[in-house]
């Protein structure tokens, strides 16, 4: 099942990749069936790289995280596609070789510890279990290394601590629990779905700083499912933009904050409040996410976007602009539109 | 646009009990605002930032009289309402509208988007049945919906209309004061930025005094002409919105700025980052001294033991922190302590 390249793109340059999804295509099928879901997603993640995957609600960002780790909801079929994670293809490789990578080699973090984590078990026992799972370990030596974790993710009195329960713990605490958990598997990824978006801006700056931290020290790459530019600019490497199931943008950090080559990612910059411009209008994109089932065809973001030509009613190929740096816009691959903030 | 503050809090104070003994006492409280002090000027927005657990949203539904204070005043144009009943109530609800979080949990799903928006101009008598929907209409097209939306109801608007019409319900009585309580918490981010400018809008045509109480540093900047800065139910800063924001005085802003991040890579990344350690404190034990204190980077001997208090150190803005004693500090000790530290 693999994509073909597209006529003016490139397939992603997958040499160095730990991570590649090619022409990822998600349905729903339970209830009112809705084609694509997720349409011909294509991204890679670099060793040892953090990638953002940015865009608003709807757009298909957290369901492509689900496909990745394989826990899609029942009613969401893959029509297609590939995810490559070291050499391996996540949608056919079978239940127990899936298994054997999610909570291994890749790791994951949600956005509600609370509820990610078991209420009901310790949680020394939560981190020591990827310990006995994944690496076969006794009890003891298991509940060891859950200690070095606990204290690695900077939890104060880790002895003591690995016999708390979740709902002792403040939601710092427990997400800091919850990549304890995810390392312990000694993973070479973690998928991280808004991690830091339900905590406090002083306890989410002490999880980021955690994060950069484990990405040196262990190598780790990170897929960052996030909708807030401030932590894609502190954090990513970089970045990939989603509108309405399709991927719009892939862009090197610096260059999708620069020069955005896409009215769509130009415009979720605009939206930011910025200091300089207390005060000021701030761009607003009009309209909304069409929901699933209603995507118009050709570019999706057309009906909202304010450089709609008539060739937008036409599929928009991926272009590359520049070093690493794809559209989906054809208006800016033809050199109709410049990319940059003004976009 | 007069000086003369349209809403005046004074000494602000409220405390919830946390437990009660077998027979019904209660046996512990959290003081979730410890004697607080807000002005706002007509056209003039106040923004207050603060984390879970500052006292925000406390502060704001005592000024609203949501919530009865403890101890403290509150007035509305120069007139004590902090215990009006009645008539009186009913005439600072003409005054003073609140717009909270969460437009879901704020429109009765029974009711169309008509009646929600008009219901204020029925309840206090300002219009009949027969106008409802005409009125509704106005109110609609002047926070730039479609008037055509009266006879819909709430679960068919998307998050940013529903927030929408809780604001022209908001507007209906043509209030003095709006109080707004993370206005844009619950919405996507392009959303967010269509109700902060039409909140820019409405101020500018109609010189409302705004009280925006956000976690969201951004925003509050974004839309404030002053800020106050909270924790633990403390004012801890209090200033114009360029100082505060640009130049903070307070360890506590300072952290809180500094974790914020800019989205913009280069600038994010040359940034001089304040990384705090630990939890913010229970707010039903409050350290001794400054309640920042366990966590703040430049804390001394003295905070422990020494509550400073929010005093003015000129440039119309004051601070509680005893490295910014302003013109007389508190205590000759800590004064003596301060010039050693320094």
């Amino acid at each position: 099942m693999t994509a073909a390249p597209l006529a003016t793109g490139t397939a992603p340059d997958t040499a160095g990749a730990l991570l590649s999804v090619r022409g990822l295509t998600l349905d729903l099928v339970g209830g009112t069936p809705q084609p694509g879901l997720v349409q011909g997603v294509e991204f890679t993640v670099p060793k040892g790289r953090s990638v953002a995957l940015i865009g608003e609600s709807g757009c298909g960002k957290t369901l492509t995280a689900m496909a990745i780790l394989g826990l899609l909801p029942r009613a969401v079929r893959v029509v297609s596609g590939e995810i490559v994670f070291a050499g391996t293809d996540l949608l056919t490789c079978g239940p127990r070789e899936l298994r054997r990578i999610r909570g291994g080699p890749v790791g994951a973090v949600f956005q509600e510890p609370m509820s990610s984590l078991n209420p009901t078990m310790t949680v020394g026992d939560q981190i020591a279990e990827a310990r006995r799972i994944h690496f076969r370990e006794g009890r003891r030596t298991a509940r060891e290394h859950a200690r070095e974790l606990l204290d690695r993710v900077g939890i104060p009195d880790a002895r003591r601590r690995l016999d708390s329960y979740p709902h002792e713990m403040s939601g710092g605490m427990q997400q800091r629990v919850m990549i304890a958990a995810a390392i312990a598997g000694e993973p070479r990824l973690v998928v991280a779905d808004e991690p830091t978006t339900a905590l406090d801006v002083t306890i989410q700056a002490e999880i980021l700083e955690l994060l950069r931290d484990l990405r040196r020290d262990l190598g780790l790459a990170v897929l960052l499912v996030t909708h807030d530019l401030g932590v894609v600019a502190d954090f990513c490497d970089e970045v990939v933009v989603m509108y309405a199931g399709h991927v719009v943008e892939r862009a090197p950090v610096r260059d999708a904050f620069r020069t955005p080559a896409h009215p769509y990612t130009s415009a979720l910059l605009g939206s930011v409040p910025r200091s300089d411009h207390a005060r000021t209008p701030l761009q607003v994109i009009g309209g909304r996410v069409p929901p699933a089932g209603s995507f118009p065809g050709g570019c999706r973001f057309q009906p909202r976007c304010r450089h709609t030509a008539p060739a937008c009613a036409e599929p928009q190929p991926d272009t590359v602009v520049g070093s690493g740096h794809h559209t989906r816009c054809g208006r800016v691959a033809a050199g109709g539109l410049q990319p940059g903030r003004e976009l | 646009m007069t000086d003369a503050p349209v809403l005046r809090a004074t000494g602000l104070t409220k405390s919830f009990p946390l437990r009660r003994s077998a027979l019904g006492r209660v046996v512990d409280r959290v003081r979730a605002v410890d004697g607080v002090d807000l002005t706002v000027t007509a056209g003039r927005t106040l923004g207050i930032v603060g984390e879970s657990g500052s006292g925000k949203t406390t502060v704001s539904r005592l000024v609203s009289r949501l919530l009865t204070v403890d101890a403290g005043t509150v007035e509305v144009d120069g007139v004590d309402v902090t215990a009006a009943r009645g008539r009186a109530l009913k005439a600072l609800r003409a005054s003073l509208q609140m717009i909270f979080q969460d437009p879901y949990g704020a429109l009765d799903p029974t009711k169309t988007v008509g009646h929600a928006v008009a219901e204020p101009l029925l309840v206090h008598g300002r219009i009949g049945r027969r106008e409802l929907t005409d009125r509704a209409a106005d109110l609609l097209s002047r926070v730039t919906l479609d008037p055509g939306l009266v006879h819909r109801y709430p679960e068919e608007l998307s998050g940013g209309q529903r927030q929408r019409v809780c604001i022209a319900r908001a507007l209906a009585l043509e209030p003095r004061i709006l109080v707004a309580d993370e206005p844009t918490s619950a919405l996507d981010l392009s959303t967010r930025s269509e109700i902060l400018n039409l909140l820019l809008r409405l101020q500018k045509e109609n010189g409302q005094a705004i009280v925006l109480v956000s976690h969201d540093f951004a925003t509050v900047r974004h839309l404030s002409h002053r800020i106050v800065v909270m924790y633990l139910g403390r004012v801890v800063e209090e200033g114009p919105a360029a100082l505060v924001a640009g130049e903070p005085l307070h360890p506590y802003t300072e952290a809180l700025l500094s974790a914020v991040p800019v989205a913009d890579p280069d600038e994010q990344r040359g940034r001089k980052r304040i990384v705090l350690h630990g939890d913010p404190p229970d707010p039903a034990r409050p350290p001794s001294g400054c309640r920042f204190r366990t966590r703040c980077p430049v804390a001394m001997d003295e905070c422990a033991r020494i509550d400073p208090p929010l005093v003015p150190v000129g440039g119309e803005r004051s601070v509680a922190c005893l490295r910014h004693p302003g013109p007389a500090p508190v205590e000759p000790a800590a004064a003596a302590a301060i010039r050693v530290a320094r």
